[in-house]
């Protein structure tokens, strides 16, 4: 008898996880009535009171915003105890879609949303939260006291100056590392730095090498730059620490002051999208962001003005 | 001295049988020597990656690295409390999941159509199909599984990142190797066993359940352990099925974590490899735990049954 | 003693049927107190719920009156079920409050919520509990019949059929989902373009709608990165193997054959981690142009280490399937051991050892992760770094699994077609593998 219960109990365990987990919390059951009376109970769970917010959000996308939405997560769910806020990276491309395909409740980008992808997901609403500039990094063994020009950096990333030698630097080929296709950061590099006009007079990209070391996120531009020596590489601001060190472009340092002021031109518009209207959850969330989480934007990112 | 008569307008081969045999015996010696040398590097690279992994992920690995949820971000600060129990939940939602039904398989196949394999008709045909259908699956990569849980579960039945799309993810991995170790299992239970069981009367079900499955319970455990550390190291499902949030789930449609995935954001993200590294000896020393409980007991169970 | 306990299961299908009594009448309130149309108030689902239960209720009761022994299994399974959902509830509970913190949890606070925990548990499964052992302890005055038996096996071996069927679904469904996804790349790319196309550039963000999808360069690199795993580390798996099945003596054959089976149960990140921390630095010393310590060599090293186990495995299997006729043989016309093994062990395990080879080759080509960690990801087709042919080993490329991997999360349209068919054809390549070596272990019959 007792292996036939046994037995059976891997069977029912899936049924018994699946109802159980079903349910966020579990309401303990009163034990005054036989068990079966326990299941219209839990039924009727309390409806939630209008007064503190409850619930589950799930954000996805641009690894640049990630470590942002985290914090504003946090401060936000310390306000609000019943609320859970998951947050992934995968690149801002992974926001458009899982948004626009309601995979997840918003999606983030760090760029510009395009026309075809407003075609593909037309409900999309995009919220700008925050602004924020593009650096490009060295390891901390590279020596180019001069910094580059934008043409340089241009070249560099295109693969047309391969040796540090030729900007200033020591005789060392120059390892490239970008980020992956679905980039919003490489996006937003792409269309700022590679940008240049052909004999027409068109708007044409300059693809970056194809022998560039391909990360997936800003963290993993950080790691190897750190650590490898003679690369070269794009991150957001957000991310910039000693470990590497950030290059002046003609001049004009990667900070957040000269992107106020407007002499550093290279920086984007973090979006958080949503498909169709916002969950009152997720309202909320980001009447918070816009607000008083302004205060947590200001300080590694521009606030929105 | 041996020679060929036969040949004696060329140059004769004269062998000397005891040079002879020290030239073989030289060569046996180096070319020993040579295999001693390629099994210890072998079982020397095992050690070393297990002695630098365990050495240096012993430093990181306290109370405080256990209990406290990863910060996330790129800080590499916190510890893995909540990977571990999210390796655990998904651990044990896998086995459930693909437990009863590779069980069922297996019972099916050995119990009920052992003799049909080859007929005609439609059993036969079913029978050799799920044959098939099984070693297709053994060897399929881990990345299309992924790839297929990302696109049925995750996509095209809404379940988002959650729990539930990685262990059915899980769960149509490890099917095969449960299939197959519970098939083995049945088969060394001996023939006696049924046909007294069914001499006395009983169900066919009868005799499955209360003669056959508890005697091979112990081959059926091999091949849930041995699941639950191909779930434990396995990561490119999870990275595609799981999502990646380092907080602790709140239900089977919540994100998370594991263990192997989180060495994985670790080492790339951040750059605090020592705590890779310790999360590594942690899962080092669990799957040291399972080979061995494996060892054990399939020596008892062999024990078992040759002693009988 | 036996009408004891007669009567007290009598007394407890007294208590279903009451419960069920008080499901009906409360489900009928509830449908009469609310202000509406029959047909509307018969849509309330909890009291259509509460009626239901009092009908399974009401079952239930009868059962019990009657001794039947599906009654005793179904109320027996019912409180198991509950009891586990209780259990399951309160592990996440006790989860979230030890193990999702912030700080450390102090020891008592772990162990008192431990034992709330329990306290919890054995309050809320008081009954079910109490209401298995009871049924326990009065077991033999159930009576089974001859019918219930045979229905439950009947059912069981219709059952049994669809859990069966249960990996004809996955595969079926696997198939389906892959290839029609892929389809779409098959039409709008075309098998030329993704087949010979040597440049990958989905031209997602470019703005540029036609983005080019040729793999090429991710079969290269999974096509080196498989070589090289296969230079080093095949030599090195049937040395050991015939190591393990020739020449060692049992004792050492203990101790070497559950380290290699613990080297195939390494989870793979760790090896890539290796790769990423020892690998890399020690690479980067050979002083060339580009080498970034990342590529094709690190890929190859901890591939190589990552399939021994399995070439090993099988080939000692093959060494040892053997006769050992064949050995005495030869020993007997005077060869020494060493000579034996190369002469006529290995002729004679050819086919296993081949077989071995070509399943190490699968494992190699289906490895994901620890190759994202090592071989760079770039997209380009791997070269030579300089004049020397061998520095394509420290060419950084990018293999068809770990194409998949990096992509999947934001691709879309045609894009994502090109990453299923990039599995398709992975799938297509390891079946045609395993396929030549089942076929060839199958023709190796031991004569």
């Amino acid at each position: 008898m007792k292996s036939k219960v046994l037995v059976l109990i891997a069977v029912m365990l899936a049924a018994a996880l699946f109802f159980a987990a079903c349910q966020p919390a579990a309401p303990a059951a009163e034990e005054a009535a036989p068990a079966e009376e326990a299941a219209p109970a839990e039924e009727a769970a309390p409806a939630e009171e209008a007064a503190a917010l409850s619930g589950q959000l799930q954000l996805a996308g641009s690894t640049t915003v990630q470590p942002l939405a985290e914090e504003l997560a946090a401060e936000f769910m310390a306000a609000n105890p019943e609320v859970s806020i998951d947050i992934q990276g995968g690149g801002s491309s992974v926001g458009v879609t899982s948004a626009g395909e309601g995979t997840v409740d918003i999606g983030n980008a760090s760029r510009e949303i395009k026309d075809s992808e407003l075609e593909q997901f037309p409900n999309l609403q995009i919220f700008t939260i925050a602004y924020d500039g593009i650096a490009v990094i060295v390891n901390p063994g590279v020596e180019l006291a001069a910094g580059l020009t934008k043409d340089q950096v241009q070249a560099i990333f295109a693969g047309e100056i391969t040796n540090f030698s030729e900007v200033g630097g020591s005789d060392a080929p120059i390892t490239v590392v970008s980020r992956e296709e679905g980039s919003g950061t490489r996006g937003a590099f792409e269309e700022l730095v590679m940008e240049y006009k052909d004999e027409a007079g068109e708007k044409q990209i300059k693809p970056i090498v194809e022998s560039a070391l391909l990360q997936q996120s800003n963290g993993q531009v950080m790691t190897v730059v750190s650590t490898t020596p003679n690369t070269i590489a794009y991150v957001s601001f957000g991310f910039l620490d000693d470990s590497v060190t950030a290059v002046a472009i003609d001049g004009i340092e990667p900070t957040v002051e000269n992107v106020k002021n407007g002499t550093y031109a290279i920086f984007r518009p973090l979006n958080m999208l949503i498909n169709g209207a916002p969950s009152e959850l997720a309202q909320a969330f980001l009447d918070y962001i816009l607000s008083d989480g302004q205060t947590l934007v200001a300080e590694d990112y521009i606030t929105v003005e | 001295m041996i020679k060929d008569i036969a040949m004696i307008g060329k140059k004769s081969t004269v062998i000397d049988p005891t040079r002879n045999l020290r030239q073989r015996k030289l060569t046996q010696n180096i070319a020993f020597t040579f295999i001693w040398l390629a099994g210890l590097l072998a079982v020397a690279a095992l050690l070393f990656i297990i002695y630098y992994v365990i050495k240096n992920g012993m430093q990181v690995i306290d109370l405080e690295f256990l209990t406290t949820r990863p910060a996330g971000g790129v800080s590499g600060k916190g510890g893995i409390s909540t990977t571990i129990v999210t390796t655990i939940y998904l651990v044990i939602l896998t086995i459930t999941i693909a437990a009863p039904l590779g069980i069922g398989t297996a019972i099916y196949m050995v119990e009920y159509t052992s003799d049909l394999s080859g007929k005609k008709g439609f059993l036969g045909w079913l029978v050799n199909t799920i044959r098939t259908s099984v070693e297709v699956l053994a060897g399929v990569p881990s990345i299309i599984f992924g790839l297929f849980g990302f696109a049925v579960f995750v996509s095209y039945l809404k379940l988002k990142f959650s729990l539930l799309s990685a262990g059915l993810s899980g769960a149509c991995l490890v099917l095969p190797l449960i299939i197959r170790t519970t098939e083995e299992a049945l088969l060394t239970v001996p023939k006696s066993y049924r046909e007294g069981s069914l001499a006395l009367g009983t169900t066919k079900w009868q005799m499955i359940f209360d003669v056959v499955l508890p005697s091979a319970i112990p081959g059926i455990i091999t091949g849930i352990v041995l699941s639950v550390g191909r779930v434990i190291a396995e990561t490119a499902i999870f990275w595609v099925t799981l999502g990646g949030s380092y907080r602790l789930p709140q239900n089977l449609l919540s994100s998370g974590r594991t263990m192997a995935l989180h060495v994985y954001m670790l080492a790339s993200e951040t750059r605090a490899f020592e705590k890779a590294l310790g999360t590594s000896a942690i899962l080092i020393v669990v799957i040291i735990a399972l080979n061995l409980a494996i060892n054990i007991s399939s020596r008892q169970f062999a024990k078992k049954f040759s002693g009988k | 003693m036996k009408e004891i306990k007669k009567n007290s299961i009598r007394v407890l299908a007294v208590l279903f049927a009451a419960v069920s009594f008080y499901l009906l009448y409360s489900g009928f309130e509830k449908i009469i107190s609310v202000d509406l149309p029959v047909s509307l108030a018969l849509s309330q689902p909890q009291a259509i719920f509460a009626i239901i239960l009092s009908l399974f209720s009401g079952a239930l009761a009868v059962g019990l009156w009657r001794l039947k022994n599906w009654t005793k299994t179904a109320i027996s399974l019912l409180s198991i079920l509950l009891i586990i959902i209780f259990a399951v509830s309160e592990i996440f509970n006790f989860s979230t409050i030890v193990f999702a913190g912030e700080s450390i949890t102090p020891l008592s606070v772990i162990v008192s919520t431990f034992g709330k925990s329990i306290v919890n548990l054995l309050l809320n499964c008081g009954i079910p509990l109490l209401l298995i052992i009871g049924l326990k302890f009065v077991d033999e005055i159930f009576l089974e019949s001859e019918t219930q038996r045979f229905i439950v096996d009947k059912f069981i071996q219709r059952a049994l059929v669809f859990v069966g069927s249960s990996s004809i679904l996955v595969v079926f469904l696997i198939f389906i989902f892959t290839f029609i996804e892929s389809s779409d790349a098959i039409l709008n790319i075309g098998l030329g373009e993704l087949l010979t196309g040597t440049v990958w550039r989905p031209g997602y963000i470019i703005g540029d709608q036609s983005g080019q999808f040729g793999l090429v360069p991710m079969l290269l690199g999974s096509i080196y990165s498989t070589i090289g795993a296969v230079i080093l580390g095949v030599p090195l798996a049937i040395l050991t193997a015939i190591l393990l099945a020739e020449i060692a003596p049992p004792a050492v054959r203990e101790v070497f054959r559950p380290a290699i089976e613990l080297l195939a149960g390494i989870p793979s990140v760790i090896f890539g981690l290796f790769g990423m921390v020892v690998l890399a630095p020690l690479i980067r010393n050979f002083e060339i142009a580009g080498n970034s310590g990342f590529g094709i060599l690190n890929a190859s090293i901890i591939l190589a280490i990552m399939i021994l186990p399995t070439i090993t495995n099988v080939t000692e299997d093959a060494i040892r399937s053997v006769p050992d006729s064949y050995r005495h043989a030869s020993l007997a016309m005077g060869a020494t051991r060493w000579q034996t093994i190369v002469s006529v062990v290995l002729p004679a395990a050819r086919s296993g050892i081949i077989a071995a080879i070509i399943l190490g080759i699968g494992r190699a080509l289906g490895e994901t992760m620890a190759l994202i960690m090592v071989i760079g990801n770039s997209i380009a087709i791997p070269v030579p770094l300089d004049n020397n042919p061998l520095t394509i080993l420290l060419a950084t490329t990018r293999t068809l699994t770990g194409n998949i991997a990096v992509e999947i999360n934001y691709a879309a349209g045609v894009h994502r077609s090109a990453l299923f068919f990039t599995g398709v054809l992975l799938f297509l390549l390891l079946l045609v593998i395993n396929r030549l070596a089942h076929f060839i272990l199958r023709e190796k019959q031991p004569s």
